[in-house]
């Protein structure tokens, strides 16, 4: 076991911005056929972080950098008591992960420092297949554990694919319009899941020749749109902002690695100031994906890079670093998207899943002021989960996106916490 | 069962609509392999309270402590000054700790204005302690100065979100909150100095330190913050 880790260029990012308002974790969970036994999860997940190391860690502070050190105290199950995505206490010398079970489903909430969703799957990946293992519902066979080459892929994956000389994204965007639900600050943190029939949703896709992750991500921002229209009858409303979605892109396909750490950069998909149809906001968002290829993916991660290495970024002591990280997150980083869009598309999980678990979810954490709203979507076994992450009663948003959906003609089943 | 507003499924677990909140005809609300745990929102509450309250109590035992130091060395000359002094600290403290997260919390630059103001505030008592000056000036001229800065920086971060209405609107409630706390600071001056001044200020003195009691307990023990934070939107 290694002393001491370094964080990943995102990692950083994350470890600075962390606070009592947002700890940056993201939440993936798998709802099974039968109740989750407490000490069988217990078992697998003792056996999953055997093999995940750099996962039992905590957050230290150096004098230039965060840190990671191996944490000694082993992660225990817990049963869920509180709100799904509450906040994570990051800088007190905690687990960056919590394992949470209810009734039948399993959750997974992952700080963001130490890995990405892509990542955070294949640690879920594990711990679920060592679980039905140990239940007798699947064989050993097919073990996730054992395909993974733990030292080749525990990485900084963003310096290794970073080509400095290749050129770096300039990104001048305006202040988006950001949701104005009301928020409390007694009030919980909120899931809403809508699910929905994959292959109608592919359909559907198709017959707007898009791909279900365009079509999701227009009818998020045709909804947020309607809701900005909406909202702007009332006094003090604003008006000039536009409709902003931030769309995280899984970079390993792309770059053909595989990485248990952060991999991921982000787009954001920015809705013209003219009145719009869900039609004329799909084509947009066409025109959109297209232009993010390759070569805009590796300067948005040479952009990221760059800014890492350069010297005064690294003498600059931490001390001095993380309040202004912070300050320039909260004043300028938040406000860049009116919400964010993850979508991990078709799960890679193996086959015996299929037959033990109803469907997967997966979740952003939102902060308690800002942007109160997130969303993220998994497809599983036939079945697509689009969810909504808030931090208020509100849902108004969630309530014209899923309208949406049924008005193209598919059903939608609704849950919330 | 289907909502017929929103015309999406409900899960069994949920007797109304959770978008629309109507009710659902046919749903019983029994437990599914979908639902969540219902939270005790209560004990949450009182958690978020506790921390709260923590930290306050906290700042007034080193405030208390202070001015028993203070109190008990003779070479301060001006030591009820302190005194008055740690109580225009109490309540920035309080209203720093209880009251602006849940009104403005969007402005951490607001909240870290204050921060910083708080920690100038006690490095000059210290200098004035070791100076031996008079630490009146200081009791008085904080609170306005730190009203005034407080004003200031709100409304420009407000004014460069091009907000005007928003900027006039949140400066005239700082303004009545500064004045209201800089009010209270008199009042206590007048309270302990009773015999000096004639009893209509004591007690007007005292209708106001009332009030302030009176407003904190309301904010926190009733709906009444929760209210006011849904109608501000923050």
């Amino acid at each position: 076991m290694t002393s001491w880790y370094k964080l990943d260029n995102v990692g950083h990012l994350y470890a600075c911005v962390a606070n009592s308002k947002w700890s940056g974790i993201f939440r993936l969970s798998a709802v099974l056929q039968q109740k989750v036994n407490q000490n069988i999860l217990q078992q697998a997940l003792d056996c999953t972080m055997s093999k995940f190391d750099f996962h039992n860690v905590r957050l230290r502070s150096g004098i230039f950098w965060h840190y990671f050190e191996p944490n000694k105290k082993k992660i225990v199950v817990q049963n869920e008591c509180n709100y799904p995505c509450s906040l994570m206490d990051v800088n007190r010398q905690r687990h960056l992960l919590r394992v949470l079970y209810h009734n039948c489903r399993i959750s997974v909430e992952f700080f963001h420092a130490i890995c990405d969703g892509g990542g955070g799957w294949l640690f879920f990946n594990c711990l679920l297949h060592k679980y039905l293992v140990l239940c007798g519902h699947c064989d050993g066979l097919d073990d996730c554990i054992k395909f993974i080459d733990y030292d080749k892929e525990n990485f900084d994956a963003f310096k290794s694919t970073a080509d400095l000389h290749f050129g770096k994204l300039c990104r001048k965007t305006p202040k988006a319009y950001l949701i104005d639900y009301k928020t409390c600050q007694s009030d919980g943190y909120w899931l809403t899941h809508g699910e929905m029939n994959t292959n109608l949703l592919k359909a559907l896709a198709k017959k707007y020749s898009v791909k279900v992750g365009q079509l999701l991500t227009a009818v998020l921002a045709f909804g947020i749109y309607l809701y900005k229209q909406d909202r702007s009858k009332k006094l003090f409303a604003k008006k000039n902002e536009p409709v902003v979605v931030n769309v995280s892109y899984d970079l390993r396909k792309k770059f053909g690695v595989s990485a248990l750490r952060n991999f991921f950069s982000y787009a954001l998909f920015e809705l013209s100031d003219k009145k719009h149809t869900l039609d004329s906001v799909i084509a947009e968002v066409a025109d959109f994906y297209k232009k993010i290829d390759s070569d805009y993916l590796l300067k948005a991660i040479n952009t990221n890079v760059r800014d890492q290495q350069k010297l005064f970024n690294r003498l600059v002591p931490l001390c001095i670093k993380k309040p202004l990280i912070n300050y320039a997150y909260n004043a300028w980083g938040e406000k860049l998207a009116s919400i964010s869009f993850s979508n991990y598309g078709n799960a890679d999980v193996p086959a015996c899943f299929a037959n033990h678990i109803v469907r997967l979810e997966s979740a952003n954490g939102v902060a308690k002021v800002g942007r109160v709203l997130e969303c993220s979507s998994v497809s599983f076994n036939d079945k697509t989960v689009l969810t909504f992450c808030s931090k208020s009663k509100d849902t108004l948003v969630e309530r014209i996106v899923f309208g949406q959906l049924v008005e193209l003609g598919l059903q939608v089943g609704v849950v919330r916490n | 069962m289907k909502c017929n507003t929103c015309c999406v499924n409900v899960d069994s677990s949920h007797t109304n609509c959770p978008l629309c909140g109507n009710i659902v005809l046919g749903n019983d609300g029994c437990q599914s392999v979908l639902s969540y745990c219902k939270v005790d929102i209560g004990s949450l509450k009182k958690e978020v309270r506790t921390l709260k309250y923590r930290w306050l109590l906290i700042c007034i035992f080193i405030l208390v402590l202070l001015n028993f130091y203070t109190k008990s060395n003779p070479n301060f000359a001006y030591k009820t000054e302190i005194f008055w002094f740690s109580f225009s600290i109490f309540f920035y403290l309080l209203i720093k700790e209880v009251f602006l997260p849940a009104f403005f919390s969007k402005r951490v630059i607001w909240r870290d204005c204050i921060k910083a103001l708080m920690i100038m505030s006690v490095m000059l008592v210290f200098i004035d302690i070791q100076n031996s000056s008079l630490t009146w000036s200081i009791a008085f001229v904080l609170p306005i100065l730190a009203g005034f800065c407080s004003v200031l920086c709100f409304a420009i971060v407000k004014l460069f979100e091009q907000e005007l209405l928003n900027a006039i609107f949140f400066s005239i409630v700082l303004a009545v909150f500064n004045i209201f706390l800089f009010f209270a600071n008199i009042c206590l001056l007048f309270i302990f100095n009773w015999y000096k001044i004639n009893l209509t200020i004591v007690f007007v003195s005292l209708c106001i330190c009332l009030s302030v009691f009176l407003y904190f307990v309301l904010f926190e023990y009733s709906g009444l913050k929760d209210s006011t934070e849904a109608k501000l939107h923050v």
